[in-house]
């Protein structure tokens, strides 16, 4: 139990990501991936929305693999101790950036994040699990990904320090 | 005996409901794995993408490093299959270009987005919103754009598979494994240190 109550050093992240995506492999015989069933769950809710009753849901093993993730994190995150509930993000500041700011940033880095899972086949899970599975455009996606998600976090940093140092001169003056 | 052994290993593959129940397990441990990386968490995600802290880079790189080895290794056994699809380039390109600006803005991917929502952070609602949104905005865009589906679908020519051998000189498994190792090793050495 206090194996699980740990933080765990990077060694065995790395191992424990590795045994998930090679077994989830031989068991399933199948690219782990996420895109496909959230496009799953989108097709299930329009029709619900559009026929005004509950849709006949095709109970696919990447459905029960999502409710099973829920559930793992659930448990994982209690047990941790970093389960808390927070409805703003956590570097946002003022009552219109936790409110209005993380809904318009939440909905964009998700529509984002769905956009290039669609154009790019999969997403960023699935694109980690086929780099292991020797797929060479996997490798491409993930350092395109990793490059352009560190130099747009680098500017919203950048922007916010030099946001908070212009209110601090404008303070002092 | 060790002959017949290995002649006998296929993938599992399994099927109907025991598939489902097993799923569903597997998601519960790969859940409990995310949270324990701390992918869940957005804001040490978008630390590490700074490069602030270095643990999830040498996460990455030591399990492709390993993880494409070990996988060479299984398939020569059958244990596993390949099941990756080609991509396209641009589609690849494009597609990385905008889940690493959506990653830079949330720090969230579809997985870690309900990992966080599981670990109470309820704002994750709003980027699986987002992540709903983009579903009919990009069959809307390929209704209006067939064409550019069929010219900006251009495979990615380069190949990791080894043909001479995993461990002959001229494997690209070998090298890019190498070059992972390496590169996870000098931030050990020079990096940050771990939280």
């Amino acid at each position: 139990m206090n194996f699980l109550h740990k933080k765990w050093p990077f060694w065995i992240n790395a191992a424990m990501l590795v045994i998930m995506v090679l077994l989830g492999s031989y068991m399933f015989n199948d690219v782990l991936g996420f895109s496909g069933v959230l496009q799953a769950i989108f097709g299930y809710a329009s029709e619900a929305i559009a026929d005004r009753e509950i849709p006949q849901v095709d109970w696919d093993w990447q459905i029960a693999l999502l409710g099973g993730v829920f559930v793992g994190a659930l448990c994982g995150s209690l047990i941790h101790g970093s389960w808390k509930i927070m409805f703003a993000f956590e570097d946002s500041k003022g009552a219109a950036g936790k409110s209005l700011g993380t809904a318009a940033l939440g909905v964009l880095s998700g529509f984002l994040i769905m956009l290039g899972a669609i154009i790019s086949g999969e997403a960023f899970y699935g694109q980690f699990a086929a780099a292991v599975e020797l797929s060479a455009g996997a490798w491409f996606f993930l350092l395109i990904a990793l490059i352009s998600g560190g130099v747009t976090a680098l500017f919203i940093e950048r922007r916010g320090a030099s946001g908070s140092g212009t209110k601090a001169k404008d303070g002092e003056k | 005996m060790n002959t017949v052994l290995l002649a006998s290993l296929e993938p599992l593959a399994l099927q109907g409901n025991v598939k489902l129940a097993v799923a569903s397990i597997f998601g519960i441990v790969l859940g409990l794995v995310l949270v324990k990386c701390d992918f869940a968490d957005r804001v040490l995600v978008k630390k590490n993408l700074t490069f602030a802290s270095m643990k999830m880079a040498k996460t990455l790189l030591l399990a492709l490093g390993i993880g494409m080895m070990a996988f060479a290794l299984l398939r020569s056994t059958h244990a596993v299959q390949s099941n990756v699809t080609p991509a396209a380039f641009w589609g690849v390109l494009l597609g990385g270009l905008c889940t690493g600006i959506g990653l830079g803005i949330g720090g969230l991917v579809p997985v870690t987005a309900v990992a966080a929502l599981a670990s109470g952070r309820i704002y994750a609602l709003w980027v699986l919103l987002g992540m709903l949104l983009a579903i009919p905005a990009a069959k809307l865009f390929k209704r209006l754009l067939p064409e550019a589906g069929e010219r900006f679908s251009a495979p990615v020519s380069a190949s990791l598979e080894p043909a001479n051998g995993l461990f002959a000189l001229n494997s690209p498994v070998l090298w890019v494994s190498a070059a992972a190792l390496i590169l996870c090793l000098i931030m050990m050495l020079f990096g940050n240190r771990d939280e």
